[in-house]
Parts: C-alpha cells; sequence; structure tokens
C-alpha cells in the first residue's frame, strides 16, 4: 500500500478544509434547561429542601424542558477524604466522585418518577430527544465521565471537573445557552457568607472580570471560567437559591434570580 | 479518622459526614492545594502501554502490521504490556463529514470512537491466538487477571469524555484526542512505561516530511516543548501538557514502528527514537 501517505495527506487536507469552512452552527436540542442540583447544598438537606424544589420544577415542566444533573455532597467528601488518606490517584477519586453522583440522581429520579422523573445515564444521552417529547424530566448523574482520563489537577488531588462541569458540558453539547445551578444561596459573594458576613452580593458579573478579581474561592469549579470564555453556546451561568420558592421559575423565564456570570 | 454523622443546627439541617472537607468549599484554592496525596499508588507498576497508530501503521495494512505483531509476540512472557490502537484516516474523514454538518465538539468527540473500534476488532482478531483479549474501558478493573496470565489486553484510547469533551482552545477539533488517552490510560494506571509507535523517528525540529533540512530530536523535556514553538508536534499536545505535570509515568517512548527492534528497545528503558521526559523542578 504505497500510497498510503498520499492518502493520508488528502485526507489531511479534507479536514483543514472542512475545519476552515466550520460553521459550528449544529445546536442539537438548543431549548433545554440544564439545572444542575446543588449536591452539599441541597440534595444533602433531604425532603424539606428537595420536595419543594422539585414541586418548583414539575411546575415548571410544561413550559420548559428541563433536564436535571445532580451533585456529589457530602459523601462524594467523605470519599475524597478516605481516598486521600489511601494515597488513591486522582482516576480512582474522580470515579469515587462519580459513583456518589449517580446515588443521587437515582434517589432524585424515585422522587420525581411520577411526574415523568427518569434516570439516564451517560450512554443513553441520545434518548434525551424521545423523553423530552414524552414530558419526561431526564435525571442524569452530573459528574462527566472522564474517570481514569481525569486531568492531572494543577493543585491538590481532588478532580478539577466535577458536577459544575459535568452540567456544563452536557449545556454545552446540546447547544444551550444558559446553564442553572441550584444552590442554597442566591450565588456569588466577595468572600464565602457563611463564614464572613461582611461579605458582599454581586449581581451579575462578567467572567473576565470575575477571573481578574482572583478569588480565593468561587461559587463554580474554577475551570469553568475558562470553558465559558472557550464555549460556543454557553454564554451564560445563574445561580439560584433554591431555597427560596419562586426563584426557580423566575430564572427559567429569563428574570434575574441570583448571580449571572456572563461572556 | 472517626466516622461521625454531624447534624447542622441551622433550620433545614443538612446531615454531614465528619471529614476534613465538610462544609469547605472545594473551589477553594487552599483546601485543593491541601488535598495532594503525597504518594500516590500506582494500580499496574508492572503495565507497559504501546500506542499503535491508525493512521501511522494499522492503515497500512499487512506489510506495517505483520512485523509489528512478530515484535510484539517477542515480548509476551518478559513484559506484561496492553496494545492500544486509534483510528486512523478514517477518524478523519468522519470528522469532515461531522465538521460539514456543523456538529459541536462534543459531537465530534462521541464519533472518533467507532474507529479505533474496528483498529481494536482486527488486531484482536489477528493475535487472538497468541493469547489477546479485547478490555472495553469499563473492564479495566479486569487487566491484572489477563496480564498475570502473559495475555495481551487490546484497547481503544480515546478518552471517554464523548459529549462532555471541553471546548478546544484552538481549532475547532477535540483535544483530549487518542494520544491524551493513551498517556492518561498509562497516568491512571500508574504504568511502568508508555510507548508511542508512529511512522517516524520521533519528534523533530519540524515536520520531516515538508523539510528535507528537519533535526531529529533524541530527548527532550515537555517543559521544552511547551515553551517552545514546535509547527507540528508528532504527538497531541494536551500529552505534552499533562506529561509537565505527571505525577507517576514522568517519560515517553515515540518509535518508528516500520523499522522493527524499535519497540523491544523501548520497553527495555532504551531510547529508540525520541524520549519526552517531564523536568522536575
Amino acid at each position: 500500500m504505497s500510497n498510503m501517505n498520499d492518502l493520508g495527506n488528502l485526507m489531511r487536507d479534507t479536514l483543514d478544509a472542512a475545519a476552515a469552512n466550520y460553521k459550528h452552527d449544529l445546536q442539537i436540542l438548543p431549548h433545554v434547561k440544564v439545572m444542575k442540583m446543588g449536591g452539599q447544598s441541597i440534595t444533602d438537606r433531604g425532603r424539606k429542601a428537595v420536595f419543594p424544589i422539585l414541586d418548583e420544577i414539575v411546575e415548571n415542566k410544561d413550559k420548559h424542558q428541563i433536564i436535571i444533573t445532580s451533585g456529589g455532597g457530602t459523601r462524594a467528601r467523605h470519599s475524597y477524604q478516605v481516598g486521600i488518606d489511601l494515597n488513591m490517584p486522582v482516576g480512582v477519586l474522580s470515579e469515587m466522585g462519580g459513583a456518589i453522583t449517580v446515588q443521587n440522581a437515582r434517589m432524585l429520579q424515585m422522587v420525581m418518577a411520577k411526574h415523568g422523573g427518569i434516570f439516564l445515564d451517560h450512554l443513553e444521552f441520545e434518548k434525551l430527544p424521545l423523553f423530552l417529547r414524552l414530558g419526561c424530566i431526564p435525571i442524569m448523574p452530573g459528574m462527566p465521565p472522564y474517570s481514569y482520563w481525569e486531568d492531572i489537577p494543577d493543585s491538590g488531588s481532588i478532580p478539577m471537573h466535577r458536577t459544575d462541569c459535568g452540567a456544563f458540558f452536557t449545556a454545552e453539547a446540546l447547544g444551550a445557552d444558559t446553564v442553572y445551578f441550584i444552590k442554597d444561596e442566591k450565588g456569588l459573594y466577595t468572600d464565602d457568607p457563611k463564614k464572613n458576613p461582611n461579605a458582599t452580593f454581586i449581581p451579575r458579573i462578567h467572567v473576565d472580570e470575575l477571573i481578574e478579581m482572583d478569588l480565593g474561592d468561587l461559587i463554580v469549579e474554577r475551570v469553568i471560567l475558562d470553558y465559558l470564555k472557550r464555549s460556543r453556546f454557553v454564554k451564560k451561568l445563574v445561580f439560584i437559591n433554591g431555597l427560596e420558592k419562586g426563584q426557580i421559575t423566575k430564572a427559567l423565564n429569563g428574570e434575574q434570580a441570583g448571580t449571572e456570570i456572563y461572556v | 479518622m472517626s466516622n461521625e454523622l454531624i447534624r447542622e443546627n441551622d433550620k433545614n439541617g443538612r446531615t454531614h459526614l465528619d471529614s476534613r472537607f465538610m462544609r469547605e468549599s472545594l473551589v477553594d484554592r487552599k483546601v485543593l492545594s491541601s488535598s495532594e496525596v503525597i504518594d500516590e499508588i500506582s494500580i499496574l507498576p508492572y503495565l507497559d502501554v504501546i500506542s499503535i497508530g491508525g493512521k501511522s501503521i494499522i492503515d497500512r495494512g499487512k506489510s506495517a502490521v505483520f512485523p509489528l505483531i512478530d515484535e510484539l509476540l517477542t515480548l509476551v512472557g518478559k513484559f506484561k504490556f496492553a496494545v492500544g490502537v486509534t483510528g486512523g484516516v478514517r477518524v478523519k474523514h468522519a470528522m469532515a463529514i461531522g465538521l460539514d454538518f456543523g456538529l459541536p465538539v462534543g459531537g465530534l468527540a462521541m464519533i472518533v470512537g467507532a474507529n479505533e473500534e474496528q483498529n481494536a476488532n482486527m488486531m484482536y482478531s489477528l493475535m487472538a491466538k497468541h493469547g489477546a483479549v479485547r478490555v472495553p474501558k469499563d473492564n479495566y478493573a479486569d487487566l491484572p487477571h489477563y496480564l498475570v496470565d502473559n495475555m495481551i489486553p487490546i484497547l481503544t484510547l480515546n478518552p471517554p469524555h464523548h459529549y462532555w469533551e471541553k471546548p478546544p482552545h484552538k481549532g475547532v477539533l477535540p483535544e483530549s484526542g487518542a494520544d491524551f488517552g493513551a498517556y492518561m490510560t498509562a497516568e491512571g494506571m500508574g504504568s511502568r512505561s508508555m510507548i508511542f509507535v508512529k511512522d517516524q523517528d520521533g519528534l523533530f525540529d519540524k515536520d520531516p516530511e515538508k523539510h528535507a533540512d528537519a533535526k531529529h530530536i533524541k530527548r527532550i523535556s515537555a517543559q521544552e516543548i511547551l515553551a517552545g514553538d514546535f509547527e507540528d508536534l508528532i504527538i497531541d499536545r494536551m500529552v505534552i501538557e499533562m506529561l509537565a505535570k505527571a505525577r507517576h509515568l514522568k517519560e515517553i517512548h515515540i518509535v518508528n514502528g516500520l523499522k522493527p527492534g524499535n519497540i523491544v528497545k523501548a520497553i527495555n528503558g532504551e531510547n529508540g527514537g525520541t524520549i519526552i521526559y517531564k523536568k522536575e523542578d
């Protein structure tokens, strides 16, 4: 097969031409609203916090195509602590974190089943159009499926891509413009409001400005700020205090509910 | 470590499992930097991962593949190695069509796996009688079982990022490709070595197919490559970026699989082409 190099070069040129003409305009399911259900902030609080939030989501389900992704929470943190103590590599920690988000997604599904809640793992992603058409509310495990292929972290051993990233990439892949994060506070403060009473609220901020502030702590996984700058479709991250009734509805209708990080 | 349950006193009372990350932000820089595993274990410290290029080797058919298999078989019993394959020119074609459709980067990452599955199936079929076994990603926990029996696991190399692929820094194609996946397989398992089998003698200062005066580089650090100005790396840049942060696998080999003997050299720790290493601070 002496013409292998020619064929290789031809395909490379074809690919280069396709890349140059790339329109990047295919939005697979542009109207979906991807909502991440905080782990530590919401799910770990049990029915008191979760049931009213799910009720509010059900109230909105005929108006919006909602996909829920789960968070980790205190069991994920405990997993990381035990894993780190046992000298686990990053990939194992990522798998362990992922298992907790599967647990949480399954629990949320059982609570939501009577309203069309359906568990959807990563392998079934392409069935989304069916479930949405049927009026279901797909509930996905929040951890991205990176497993052993998780990046070596810049610092420490806790995986850099966790459930915020999972929600973000889900929205970006589907061509949605916003990712919604349901938490127990309305967004970004200059410091952790649970620890510092003088922390002030930031209602809306451009991602560059936020990077410029170089905060030691953030409301969202740090790598997302970089991805937001490079993303094609996702242009806004919206944080919602799910403990306050009505905020989810507001956010879904495009009104300002909590902090918006935009690009 | 204690195993206490701790209930918060606020009105929505969360139940926490006692851990040092409890109530902490896992985004906080101080919390993260305190989370480093100092002496990370190697899961398979004896494993050698050999990546066979799809375009550089398999697409060439028997003239390239058969001698290479003969060379691999000489390693059986002496080394515990797994063979990974990449997709080759069909991947480029699929991506060209995908780009024309306007697929997002996650969509492109979703389709590239099919071609390496095909190549893995062929390599398995060729080598099954010599102990090859096809091991999908979900079954990597079975790898020791095959390796202690001197079998040859055949792997696919693209990472399982799929729709969750990161937006690229440059260009429009997924950056976490097969080379990245190969390296992360080896790094994630804490492997002994990682050998990339290509159709060139390793790394050159510029593309030797386009420039007659291209100079071969025997040994270079990942940091030097990142700081340098290589127009056309023989290996995905993401590999070099990971290598610079490596915790286990601190050098990689790139060898020419069209010339017999180089894989044997590399697996014995000799330089059969180019070695790229992590320069420690």
